[in-house]
């Protein structure tokens, strides 16, 4: 779990900046919920490499996207306040969510409690596997995609 | 009273998972219900009333 647990500063987190604002991606946070390029395959595109491209669509536009991630594997912050640390987009009370054909998203102070009775490591935000099939339990990999699960 | 704020993510082993504590609950058709106190979520994935647990995983005999 050790490797799933470390949120921040992952070497492959990426940033891409327009002239306004700098969007950031968490690849260890994203739970691949297609929620970005559905909306905005212009800006979000995989297929693309990079697979953020700024220049597709207006600011306003990225932000509202980027505000929908279910997992904040995207962020933003004005390129004005970039100096400032503070950590937007962090809930203020504890959430419980339910993706369709996906995870539980869990955000806020949660305490995780394995199948062992051994508390996990504290977590501001977490995706706990509903399709029965994650290589990763308690926690999502992404393989209810692969098994096609389907779940309210 | 200790840790009144944290809420309880308790993974049973072979069942559901059981959240307690003060949370707001969100469903996948983006329902809100602000003062959920306790929880039993699927992950068998076999339930017929999901997001909830209905036992399912005994008949399926669910190990994880």
């Amino acid at each position: 779990m050790e490797e799933f647990n470390s949120e921040y500063n992952d070497n492959n987190d990426r940033k891409y900046s327009n002239d306004e604002i700098t969007v950031y991606w968490y690849p260890k946070k994203c739970i691949h919920a297609t929620t970005c390029y559905k909306e905005l395959i212009e800006v979000f595109n995989p297929r693309k490499r990079p697979w953020v491209d700024m220049s597709g669509a207006p600011t306003n536009e990225i932000i509202r996207v980027v505000d929908m991630c279910p997992t904040q594997a995207l962020a933003y912050k004005w390129n004005k306040s970039i100096t400032e640390t503070s950590d937007k987009g962090i809930a203020s009370e504890n959430e419980v969510r339910i993706m369709e054909d996906g995870p539980m998203v869990i955000k806020g102070d949660f305490k995780i409690i394995g199948t062992d009775g051994k508390e996990h490591k504290k977590m501001k935000m977490a995706s706990i596997c509903r399709c029965g099939a994650s290589m990763k339990m308690p926690f999502c990999d992404g393989t209810h995609r692969k098994i096609g699960f389907a779940g309210k | 009273m200790e840790n009144t704020e944290s809420v309880k993510i308790h993974i049973i082993k072979d069942g559901p998972i059981h959240v307690s504590g003060k949370f707001v609950f969100k469903d996948s058709s983006g329902n809100v219900t602000e003062k959920h106190e306790e929880l039993y979520i699927c992950r068998c994935g076999g339930s017929e009333n999901k997001p909830f647990c209905d036992g399912t995983h005994k008949k399926i005999g669910v190990k994880n």
